[in-house]
Order: structure tokens, then C-alpha cells, then sequence
């Protein structure tokens, strides 16, 4: 019970009263003073009652439907107050309930973080939308109650409900897809057996001892069992070399923040360390920026290597300018701001279809389109400027046939992608392709679904294309909300389709 | 909890969510009957018994009457204290004293929010006025000065007040914030 500026007034009031009627040898002003005193002590304990009457009674209570949501999402609030049932004789008092927001909460403003109740209502309602700023727990404490007795001589605050608690979840890529054709991939790695006889652990086959076998390869048990000597074969195991080729150019950055392409394709990258961790596989990195590379880790399999690219890719981000590693073999590379601008994005068989195409037509728009058409650089010598491609080039000597290469891009530079994985997958056992279609990244979502949906088809014959190369396996990374809803589409058109003639 | 200075700014608009609020207290036509009631009772004794000039009664009774209406009634019934006390002999008869008295606490009584709750705080505050009267103040009015006495009751009325206050926190279970 805290005093209001009116009860310190009539104490003052009572005082004067008092030391007045004591100046004065008048005792009917101490009669007034002590009324006073009294007037004050019957307001304090009917107030007292009051509130012991409304806590038994009222509702106070703070909800979220949410208990997770990302930084940034706004989440609804919701504060229910019901004062309940309290006895006819004692008036209701007026209620205040304040919501205690975190400091990392905002939405929540003087004005509507209160709800107020006249003694006249019994229930409030209000629903608040609070986003949080931060990641992290957000912790909304149980509501403040602030009450005032009828005369304005008491105040009251009184902690009531419960607190509520929702967990702010970093921006991140949500229902990652990997996959291809809009299929689910089951699984991209996993143990690696290389189905052929030699040191390991699992046993494949059994044999009889011939004569310029190792002694120690006998199965004591089976030659037993057998009385004759037998050989127990082992399946070979080795460790798979794999090195990740990571786009960081800044078409990996389209998309909303923590969703963008890069972060899609981060997860996967991600899942490769750790795989290549838990089977101490050696495992490389190399980042490759608008200027170059950016980033190289040789491969090797140690805690500390895995570690490192773990740090290392969850700090990645897109590199515009140019090549930041002071060993960068493509800084002087030639590679101009024209090239970059100018990207092949043909093939060179498509190029020559289109010079082709040109030649034949006397239209206007052919005749002007021509010259730059004849003037352009050969095409191999504008790919080989390209930084993933000079990038690659440069590591050839890395590649081996043991080694697993994988690519994590998207479908901005298609040629130049062709080109590299032609290259690479010439100089590894394997080739991986981890595409994010652009098509699933525009800002904004899918106004237009028609358009969304030839894009896709048109990333998917390209992705298609390029698992035609031999030993190359390229998948689609993306959000899957999206892919469905153009896969949808497409689902929608064939059903539409198959309808039709039957009604016709 | 919400800190000091926004509950004492908070204060007057809590006070706008209280029935009645515009007139602060019983609605306005019963406030001046009992005002008006008040006065004439005050001062028709004070002008009968007291025999006080017309001119004096009048001028209270106007003083008084502008206090109430304008003022909370804590301020009309401590104004009534002093011209009763500027007025009245220096030995008053118990039953003009208590007349007195009823009317005074009549003005008082005007910031109750409801009949009901007027009739509750007159018999509380009879009650405690009457033990207080019938104990303390008889005894020390023969005994001391009335510095004592004035003492002596800002003593009893501050340990009653610290006492509901104690009880309130234990009551709601608020020791541990009032400690902090």
C-alpha cells in the first residue's frame, strides 16, 4: 500500500489541525485532526479488504499461440483479465494491468502495453503484436496489477499471472529441400564402401587357402569348421578425399535475410563437415568471391581442420569485392568488371546456334545485334576468366581420382558452371552439384506462378543437363515451401489437361 | 514491479476509471444536499447555542460551503474544525460538541463512492472515534497538556496506519517485494 499525494495532504491537514489546536487550547481542533487520522486509518483498511477480496477472485492471465518464432516475425500477445464475482456491498476498485515486454521485444508501446478496467467491467481484453529484435528466450513477466482505492488515497501494484515464455529463433533456412525434380533426396552421403576386395572390416567372402596366401589371412574358426584352411575375405574400405567448392559470389546472396541462397546452401556444406567428421574423411574448402577465391583449406582430417571449416562456414558470407586471400592465383587474372558484367550464360554450341540464327535473319534487331556478336571473345577464353572456373583451373593438381568434388552454386552462371564441372568431374572420382535455383529466392515470394513455373523447368533442364556428364550428380537446394507451390502448379496444369478431354 | 514515479503518474488517471469520478464522490445532487444540510446544521447550532454574530456564522458558513464544493472534503471538515474552533466557548457542552461533529463528518463522508460504503466508513469511523474518545482522550485531556494529547494521537494513528500496512503485505503476500 503506497500513499498518494492526497494522503500525505490530509496527514499535513491533520498536523496543522493539530499543532494549531495546541497553540491555540483548542481541543475541538484536535477533535478534527484526530478525525482526520481516523478518516485515513477506516479508508486504509477497507482498501486492504478490497484487495484481498479482488486477488481472490480475478483472472489475470497472458497467452501466446507461438512458442517458437524467428527474429524479426511478429507474434501475438494475448492479456484476458476477469475480475470474477466480488460481493454487491464492496465497490469494485478500478484496475490497471501492465505488461512486462523483454528489453528485446519491440512492438509494445505506453499505450497499448496497458489494458484498463473501470470498476464498472468485470472483463478486458487485448491482443499485442510483439516482434522480437534479438535471438534468444524472451521472457514476458507475469502482468502488473495497479489499483487505487476509491478516495485516491492508496495505490497498490501486485505481480499477477504467469510469466510467459517464447524462444526467438535466428533467421535461418527453413524446410530446406535437397533434391531433384521436386523429389526429396533420400541421401547424399553416407558409409563408402568401394565394393572391392582388401583390408577392412567387413567380411564379404570365403575361400579355400591356396598357396601364396598370407598365413595370417586364415580363419582359424572357419578351417575348423571346414577341415580344410580357409581364407576370409574382407570388404576394402578407404577414406573418401572430398573438397567443397563454395559460390560466395553475390548472386548467392539473393533471397530474404537468413534465407537467402548462400544459407541454404551453408546447411548442406555443413552436413558434409560433419559427415566427413564422424568418418575422419579428409575434407578441403574453397570460397570463391566476385574477385577470386577467398577462402582455401586444404583438405586434411584432423578435429581441428573439421572445426575449422565448421567456423568457417557458419560465418560465411557473399564476397563482392575483390579477392581478399593475400594467395589469391587469380588477383591478376585478368578478370575485369566487363567480364563479370558481360557472363557467358550460353554454351558455346548454343552460342554458335544463336550466331547461326543471326546470320540468317535481315531483320533489323538481327542486323544491329551482329557486330556484338562477331566481336565478342572466343568463348573459352571468357569462361577461363570466369572466378570459379580460374578458381578450379588452378586446383587441378588438388584433384585426384579419390576425390569427391562438390559444388555449391546456383543457376546465375550456367555456362560457367557447365564448364567447371565438365572440368572437374574429368579430374575426380565423383562430381556433386548443389544448385539454388534462382527461381525459389526472389524477393517478395511467387507473385507470379506461371513465370516461377517455366523458370523451375528451365533450372531443371539445365540441372538435368548437367548430371548428364558422367560421374556428376547435381541436386536442387531451396525452401520446399516454395518448390511445392510451383510444383503444385504443375500439378494443377496436368490434372487440368486430363479433365479437359473427358469433358470435351 | 512497475517502479514509484509511474505509479504516482498513473495515479490520476487510475482515479478517472473510479464511477462517479466527475463529481469524486456521491453524484452531485446528494453532495450538495449534504453539503448544504451540513452547513445549516453547523452553523444553525453554532447560531442558536453559540450564539454567534450573524455575520460571522454567515461568512463560515459561506467559507465553508466554497471548500467543500470546490475542495476534497478532507479540506471542508478541517476548515469547519477551525471556525467551529475560532467560535465555539472554551468549554463546550458533549452533546453541541457532538453535533458539531456529526455535521463536520457529514462533509467527510461526501467522497464515499456509494450510500453503502458511506454507511460502512460512518460506522468504522464512529467506532474508532468512539474508542479513541472514550479511552485515550478522556484520560489524557485530565491529565495532560493538550501538546500531549496532540502527540499522544499522532502516535496511536500512525502505529494504527503502520499496522494495516503490515497487515496488507502479509495479507497479499508482498513481503518479499516490500523487503526489496
Amino acid at each position: 500500500m503506497r500513499p498518494t499525494r492526497r494522503f500525505w495532504g490530509t496527514i499535513t491537514l491533520g498536523g496543522f489541525l493539530s499543532i494549531l489546536g495546541a497553540i491555540l487550547d483548542q481541543p475541538v481542533l484536535l477533535v478534527g485532526a484526530a478525525g482526520l487520522g481516523i478518516w485515513l486509518l477506516i479508508n486504509a483498511i477497507q482498501f486492504t479488504r478490497q484487495l484481498s477480496g479482488l486477488l481472490d477472485t480475478i483472472t489475470v492471465s497472458q497467452s501466446s499461440i507461438q512458442r517458437r518464432v524467428s527474429v524479426g516475425d511478429p507474434m501475438s500477445l494475448t492479456l484476458h483479465v476477469d475480475r470474477g464475482s466480488s460481493p454487491e456491498t464492496a465497490p469494485a476498485l478500478p484496475l490497471r494491468i501492465e505488461l512486462t515486454p523483454p528489453l528485446t521485444a519491440s512492438g509494445l508501446t505506453e499505450g497499448n502495453k496497458t489494458v484498463d478496467l473501470p470498476s464498472t467491467e468485470t472483463t478486458a481484453d487485448r491482443t499485442i503484436a510483439v516482434t522480437p529484435k534479438v535471438a534468444g528466450t524472451l521472457e514476458f513477466s507475469a502482468p502488473t496489477l495497479t489499483t487505487i482505492d476509491a478516495n485516491g488515497l492508496f495505490t497498490e501494484s501486485i505481480t499477477v499471472g504467469d510469466a510467459v515464455t517464447v524462444i526467438a529463433d535466428p533467421r535461418s533456412p527453413r524446410n530446406l529441400h535437397i533434391g531433384a525434380s521436386g523429389t526429396q533426396m533420400a541421401a547424399a552421403y553416407g558409409n563408402h564402401s568401394i565394393e572391392q576386395p582388401g583390408p577392412g572390416l567387413e567380411p564379404i567372402e570365403l575361400r579355400k587357402y591356396v598357396h601364396g596366401d598370407d598365413i595370417s589371412r586364415i580363419d582359424w574358426k572357419a578351417t575348423a569348421r571346414l577341415n580344410e584352411p580357409h581364407i576370409r575375405k574382407y570388404e576394402a574400405e578407404r577414406s573418401h578425399e572430398t573438397l567443397l567448392f563454395f559460390d560466395q559470389r553475390s548472386s548467392l546472396g539473393d533471397g530474404n535475410p537468413g534465407e537467402r541462397k548462400l544459407d541454404y546452401l551453408r546447411e548442406v556444406a555443413l552436413a558434409f563437415v560433419q559427415s566427413a567428421a564422424s568418418m575422419s574423411d579428409p575434407i578441403g574448402f574453397w570460397g570463391v568471391g566476385d574477385g577470386g577465391i577467398t577462402e582455401q583449406r586444404p583438405a586434411a582430417s584432423t578435429p581441428a581442420q573439421y572445426d575449422d571449416l565448421q567456423e568457417l562456414l557458419v560465418s560465411l558470407d557473399t564476397v563482392t569485392e575483390t579477392a581478399t586471400s593475400e594467395d589469391d592465383p587469380n588477383r591478376d587474372s585478368g578478370v575485369t568488371a566487363t567480364d563479370r558484367a558481360f557472363a557467358p550464360s550460353r554454351t558455346p554450341a548454343e552460342a554458335r546456334l544463336f550466331a547461326a540464327r543471326l546470320d540468317n535473319d535481315r531483320s533489323p534487331f538481327a542486323a544491329t545485334l551482329q557486330p556484338y556478336v562477331a566481336a565478342s571473345r572466343p568463348y573459352v577464353e571468357r569462361v577461363e576468366n570466369r572466378p570459379l572456373f580460374a578458381a578450379l583451373r588452378s586446383l587441378t593438381r588438388e584433384l585426384s581420382e579419390g576425390t569427391r568434388t562438390v559444388f555449391f552454386t546456383d543457376d546465375t552462371n550456367k555456362a560457367e558452371t557447365y564448364e567447371v564441372v565438365q572440368l572437374a568431374a574429368q579430374n575426380s572420382a565423383s562430381v556433386t552439384v548443389f544448385l539454388a535455383p534462382t527461381v525459389l529466392f526472389e524477393s517478395g515470394g511467387l507473385t507470379d506462378i506461371e513465370a516461377a513455373h517455366r523458370d523451375y523447368q528451365e533450372f531443371d533442364s539445365y540441372r538435368r543437363k548437367l548430371t548428364n556428364i558422367t560421374g556428376v550428380s547435381a541436386y536442387e537446394v531451396g525452401p520446399g515451401h516454395r518448390l511445392n507451390a510451383i510444383l503444385a502448379k504443375q500439378a494443377n496444369r496436368r490434372n487440368t489437361r486430363q479433365t479437359t478431354p473427358e469433358t470435351q | 514491479m512497475t517502479d514509484r514515479t509511474h505509479i504516482s503518474s498513473s495515479v490520476s488517471e487510475l482515479r478517472e476509471l473510479t464511477p462517479n469520478s466527475e463529481a469524486n464522490g456521491l453524484q452531485t445532487k446528494y453532495r450538495l444536499v449534504v453539503l448544504l444540510g451540513s452547513i445549516a446544521l453547523l452553523f444553525g447550532v453554532g447560531r442558536q447555542l453559540l450564539a454567534l454574530e450573524p455575520i460571522i456564522a454567515g461568512g463560515l458558513a459561506v467559507s465553508i460551503g466554497i471548500i467543500g464544493w470546490f475542495l476534497p472534503g478532507e479540506y471542508a471538515f478541517a476548515s469547519g474544525h477551525i471556525g467551529v474552533g475560532i467560535a465555539l466557548p472554551s468549554e463546550p457542552s458533549v452533546v453541541i460538541l457532538a453535533l458539531l461533529e456529526l455535521s463536520l463528518w457529514a462533509l467527510l463522508i461526501l467522497e464515499s463512492e456509494s450510500w453503502q460504503s458511506a454507511l460502512r466508513l460512518g460506522t468504522l469511523g464512529s467506532g474508532i472515534a468512539g474508542l479513541l474518545a472514550v479511552v485515550g482522550w478522556a484520560v489524557l485531556y485530565q491529565t495532560a497538556s493538550l501538546w500531549t494529547v496532540s502527540l499522544g494521537s499522532a502516535a496511536v494513528i500512525g502505529l494504527a496506519l503502520y499496522t494495516v500496512h503490515r497487515y496488507e503485505i502479509v495479507q497479499l503476500g508482498l513481503v518479499a517485494e516490500a523487503e526489496q
